[in-house]
């Protein structure tokens, strides 16, 4: 069954690439992401319908649930950042989450342990959520930067890259910030702490910093020289606190995510 | 460019420090439970790493384009005041009470053996736990012993627990043990076993708080926190064997501070990162470039 999906899933990327890298129909290859977006909006709101409660429980239901925030941060960067950037980039990194999708086990029911039961779960993850989809569209730019000064490109073509995911990081980073403390502000809710160490929040913390020295080396042309060296350190830390961590087995107080 | 050196410094020291202990935990060491070296260390770090990016922030020139930026900055200082206000007079005592309606305690023992009086008393009536439905585990009969090899099996939206390869699917009603309950041991094929486990739902601790001659019997739930004269009494876990309840009593006068200060950094990140670029037009300085730029 797993490699019915996953064949499936291959398909639509076929369909995609084909029809807009290669055939240049760029309106239906649109129209195959469209359709795509849709489906995962409707396994988002099936999990939803199933847990009674926003989809938040497993790693199944989160990759879902990263996977819309992908073409709602595409409008926000388009519209109110008014940075243009192709709409691909989104979609590839959607398309990402949702093959990671096909391995994982989808039809668990909702538990909350008692922990959980608060008014800060939701937007806590919701935060993360949305600047992790930044992010990961931030990364796939890096990637294109830094291929594009291996290939000696226009320096207009390197300075839009730069200026690209400038605006994706700096929109990102408040819900980066605002799902780290929500987190704190309910740790000393629920356990009288705002901070307890677990491997998760060290390594969420080391994400975040990271992010932050990025804006920070932005500011120097001396420090501006390691920018492309910390977003990639940024991301690889982020990846080790979102899945890393659970792969370790080594999720003590956040042992339910 | 000497306020730049700075910032950079404290985030280079910061970000190796919790780098290094990230790893160590990946390589399987844990965080103290107790107030330790680890915990000096990134205490004195965190609070050096406020002071010198504040002294950063708040070193330059006034610009309003930076004003987010002040607030965040603002807030790390509260956040980290609020905190020393904890360390040198908060109270953070975790104690374990019997559930018992006669008895009320008006003291707490800290861990060194000091008594705090806490100027009420309380008691423990009765804890009550609610549970979800049952979920299984799969175990793998060894020569020393089992080891498990699937967890939280749960009935899933068809109606059935799912065992997979270990053996087949089961209906809520092939497992009824006829007595309204349900079989705690299934042998699935070959040498594998599942093990019934039920999650916990909701604790609910009775909890009588006396003042005087007044009376209150409020109830106790994870996340929602009893309030009494300063006293933030938290439920922090159960023992059935025991039908004792660990209770976390904290008093903490810099709470406030605290918390106001997670709020500013949040505001502040929101205002100079999101706000105020959008309401200054500064997101259409962004230089434009048409699809091609992709291309």
């Amino acid at each position: 069954m797993i490699w019915v999906r996953v064949i499936l899933a291959l398909s639509a990327v076929v369909l995609f690439v084909a029809t807009g890298l290669i055939l240049k129909k760029v309106k239906f290859s649109l129209f195959v992401a469209l359709g795509g977006i849709a489906l995962n909006l409707v396994i988002v709101i099936a999990n939803w319908i199933m847990n009674g409660y926003v989809p938040f429980i497993s790693m199944y239901q989160v990759l879902a649930f990263v996977g819309v925030c992908f073409p709602l941060t595409y409008l926000f960067i388009k519209y109110v950042r008014k940075t243009e950037t192709s709409f691909a980039w989104f979609t590839l990194c959607e398309g990402v989450c949702m093959f990671g999708c096909q391995f994982m086990y989808s039809t668990m029911v909702w538990q909350r342990a008692p922990a959980l039961q608060s008014v800060f779960f939701m937007p806590h993850i919701l935060c993360y959520m949305l600047s992790y989809s930044l992010c990961a569209v931030a990364f796939v730019q890096t990637i294109i930067l830094i291929v594009r000064k291996a290939r000696k490109c226009p320096a207009e073509d390197i300075a839009h890259t730069e200026k690209t995911i400038y605006s994706l990081v700096i929109t990102g980073f408040p819900f980066m910030i605002a799902g780290l403390f929500l987190g704190a502000i309910w740790a000393n809710e629920c356990w009288g702490v705002y901070w307890g160490w677990d491997p998760k929040e060290t390594w969420a913390l080391v994400t975040t910093c990271l992010y932050a020295l990025y804006f920070h080396t932005r500011k120097n042309k001396f420090f501006a020289k390691i920018i492309i060296p910390v977003l990639i350190l940024a991301f690889l830390a982020l990846i080790m606190t979102f899945v890393g961590i659970n792969l370790f087995g080594l999720n003590a107080l956040h042992s339910y995510s | 460019m000497k306020f730049i050196k700075i910032t950079m410094t404290a985030f280079s020291v910061l970000i190796l420090l919790l780098t290094a202990f990230g790893i160590a935990q990946l390589c399987g060491w844990e965080w103290p439970t107790e107030f330790s070296a680890a915990n000096w260390v990134m205490s004195v770090a965190l609070g050096i790493f406020c002071v010198l990016i504040a002294v950063s922030a708040f070193g330059q020139k006034f610009n309003v384009k930076r004003l987010g930026s002040y607030i965040l900055h603002f807030g790390f200082i509260a956040f980290l005041i609020g905190c020393l206000i904890y360390t040198a007079s908060g109270v953070h005592v975790l104690t374990s009470v019997p559930v018992n309606n006669s008895a009320a305690y008006s003291t707490i023992q800290t861990s060194d053996g000091k008594l705090i009086e806490l100027g009420f008393s309380f008691g423990l009536d009765n804890f009550k736990i609610e549970y979800y439905d049952p979920v299984y585990d799969v175990y793998e009969k060894t020569a020393d012993g089992a080891k498990q090899v699937k967890t939280d099996i749960q009935l899933n939206r068809d109606g059935v627990f799912d065992f997979g390869k270990y053996g087949g699917k089961y209906t809520l009603a092939n497992l009824s043990d006829g007595k309204g309950g349900i079989v705690e041991q299934i042998n699935l094929k070959d040498n594998y076993v599942a093990f019934v486990r039920r999650a916990v739902k909701k604790y609910t601790a009775t909890v009588s708080l006396f003042d005087g001659n007044d009376k209150k019997v409020k109830e106790l739930t994870v996340n929602h926190p009893l309030r009494k004269k300063g006293f933030k009494i938290y439920l922090m876990s159960y023992s059935d064997k025991n039908r004792t309840a660990t209770l976390l009593f904290k008093k903490d006068y810099g709470e406030w501070l605290s918390t106001s200060g997670l709020v500013l950094i949040m505001g502040g990140t929101f205002f100079h990162c999101l706000v105020y670029p959008v309401i200054s037009g500064k997101g259409k300085r962004l230089p434009l470039k048409k699809e091609g730029a992709e291309k």
